[in-house]
């Protein structure tokens, strides 16, 4: 316990964000309760980028919904900036692996959606603001393209923007990169780091990638079969990270040395569940 | 609400509710032009249940996304309820494969989003929204979250959310395509039943004979290279299906060997896309 909590501190000297106490969340299935995520304890700083890892069923996109406030705790609470959450809200904008467009609306009118239901400025400024996030992730060639026309990355990127034109301070992501073609995939590495950096949220990833998560973040929360938070690595490689700057021997050794040690990690937590990896 | 619907859904008078005229289409791929659709001309009746039919690469799902208005034909014309279309609206509702919902709303929330968007007053959209939740069947479902339900729910929130708009023509592009045997069956008894009871009038997409044959007043059957108009079958088994129908009956199995008879130019591999 004094463990988890010791590894669960955010960075020094700076005030956490989110904070878990003590969360845990049960499921009821077939008449028996199952933990899902067990006595999580967890500090978040502000423009951190956390990652999660775990086998399947280790409760990491569970422990998310309960950030997100989809999900209440079965016991423990979550703080955000200090408040305990009582469901979702516009500080925390989540992100799926399924994106979600509405067809009949082109990527500029899906985007404007996100402001549309806050009640938006002025038509002008609304447009504005959702041409900003298009063009931060990349889509101003396809601006009046309706998602039929679109690639399945180019899909994940207007969903990203249509959450990003609502600012949150917490993007919560929920292994929204999946199932892309890695190309795409290292496209959007690259893309998200950018908008980390220059929007300054605070992001907390689900991947069951490790080279993704070594990548990303600044530390990686791993998660084991019961649902705990077994470890959690701090990540000092140096940024940038993508691109050349992989090239470089030094870099590159610690990084697989970091991948090693999650990845060890991850299987001491999972028993048999670790084909994925 | 709901009768007033069902009254002006089912004045059926035989006039052509929807009309393509000559529709064609050209994709522009890497500087070559490519036909994708060829003259097509077909008309629907106000309160018709309509399948267009074909294996990939007939044009089917470009010939419903013109209709809805998401891409633009490069001939002919496509007139809605007399007028002409451009673009897409809430006037012609749309259900594709992929569900589409935003998962941070629960399911009323979802199924109100086209109200919201019109300002419709709070207390209206939640009657319409839980309303057409009951159409189909998904009635005390409201609070739910997207990402607790199955994905047959998904797809009945996204008929909800359709029907929500009121729509002159509800259009399916492959709705029920990416669901299990089972729940797709569920699908096509739940989407006659919406069909029965609200009569709107449905143009629906599908490269399944047996689901076409199952759902339809008439089938259009497409051909490919290039993707065109091959013929127009009316199918006349007894209704509801879902009560006097079973796949195996004769009429059943005429009415697709006619359909397969269409297509004895296929090579065996597209012809096992479609059956």
């Amino acid at each position: 316990m004094s463990e988890s909590l010791k590894n669960g501190s955010a960075p020094e000297g700076v005030p956490p964000l989110i904070s878990l106490k003590g969360v845990s969340k049960n499921f009821r299935k077939s008449g028996k309760d199952i933990t899902v995520v067990d006595d999580c304890n967890l500090d978040i700083a502000e423009n951190e980028f956390l990652v999660i890892v775990g086998p399947t069923g280790s409760g990491k996109s569970t422990l998310l919904k309960l950030i997100a406030g989809f999900e209440a705790p079965t016991a423990g609470e979550i703080r955000v900036g200090g408040d305990i959450i009582k469901g979702p809200g516009a500080d925390r904008g989540m992100i799926f692996q399924e994106y979600a467009l509405l067809p009949w609306r082109n990527v500029l009118k899906n985007v404007e959606l996100g402001l549309e239901f806050k009640g938006a400025e002025n038509e002008g400024g609304k447009k504005d603001l959702a041409m900003k996030y298009i063009d931060m992730v990349g889509l101003s060639a396809a601006v009046n393209k309706y998602p039929v026309e679109l690639s399945g990355g180019m899909k994940r990127r207007a969903s990203l923007a249509m959450i990003l034109v609502t600012k949150p301070k917490i993007l919560l992501m929920d292994g929204p990169f999946n199932a892309l073609d890695s190309k795409t995939k290292m496209t959007l590495h690259t893309e998200i780091t950018r908008i980390w950096e220059h929007e300054h949220n605070t992001v907390i990833f689900v991947t069951s990638e490790l080279d993704e998560a070594v990548k990303l973040s600044d530390r990686i929360a791993v998660m084991n079969k019961v649902g705990r938070i077994s470890k959690i690595f701090r990540n000092d490689l140096p940024r940038p990270r993508l691109g050349k700057a992989a090239l470089d021997h030094d870099f590159h050794n610690s990084f697989i040395q970091l991948r090693e040690e999650v990845l060890n990690e991850v299987k001491a937590g999972a028993g048999r569940a670790v084909c994925e990896y | 609400m709901a009768n007033e619907n069902v009254m002006s859904y089912n004045a059926n008078n035989g006039k052509p509710l929807l009309e393509l005229k000559g529709v064609g289409k050209v994709f522009n791929k890497e500087g070559k032009d490519f036909l994708a659709l060829e003259n097509v001309d077909l008309s629907v009746d106000e309160g018709e249940f309509v399948c267009i039919l074909g294996p990939t690469g007939c044009g089917k799902s470009v010939t419903l996304q013109i209709v809805a208005g998401l891409i633009e034909q490069t001939t002919g014309s496509v007139i809605l309820d007399g007028k002409e279309e451009h673009g897409p609206g809430p006037h012609k509702g749309m259900v594709f494969q992929e569900y589409a919902l935003l998962p941070w709303r629960n399911v009323l929330e979802n199924v109100e989003i086209g109200l919201e968007l019109k300002h419709v007053p709070k207390s209206e959209r939640h009657n319409i929204a839980r309303e057409q939740l009951a159409t189909v069947g998904l009635a005390g479902a409201e609070h739910q979250q997207v990402h607790e339900i199955s994905v047959g729910m998904r797809q009945r929130v996204a008929i909800a959310r359709a029907l929500a708009n009121k729509p002159k023509i509800l259009l399916m592009d492959e709705p029920f395509e990416a669901l299990d045997a089972l729940t797709k069956e569920e699908m096509q008894i739940q989407i006659l039943k919406v069909w029965e009871k609200t009569g709107t009038t449905i143009l629906f997409v599908t490269h399944d004979v047996d689901e076409a044959i199952f759902l339809s007043d008439r089938i259009c059957v497409m051909d490919i290279n290039p993707g065109r108009l091959k013929k127009v079958l009316a199918n006349h088994l007894p209704r509801p299906r879902h009560e006097c129908m079973s796949r195996t009956d004769r009429e059943f199995n005429e009415m697709r060997d006619e359909i397969i008879a269409l297509y004895s130019s296929l090579k065996d591999e597209e012809l096992d896309l479609i059956i």
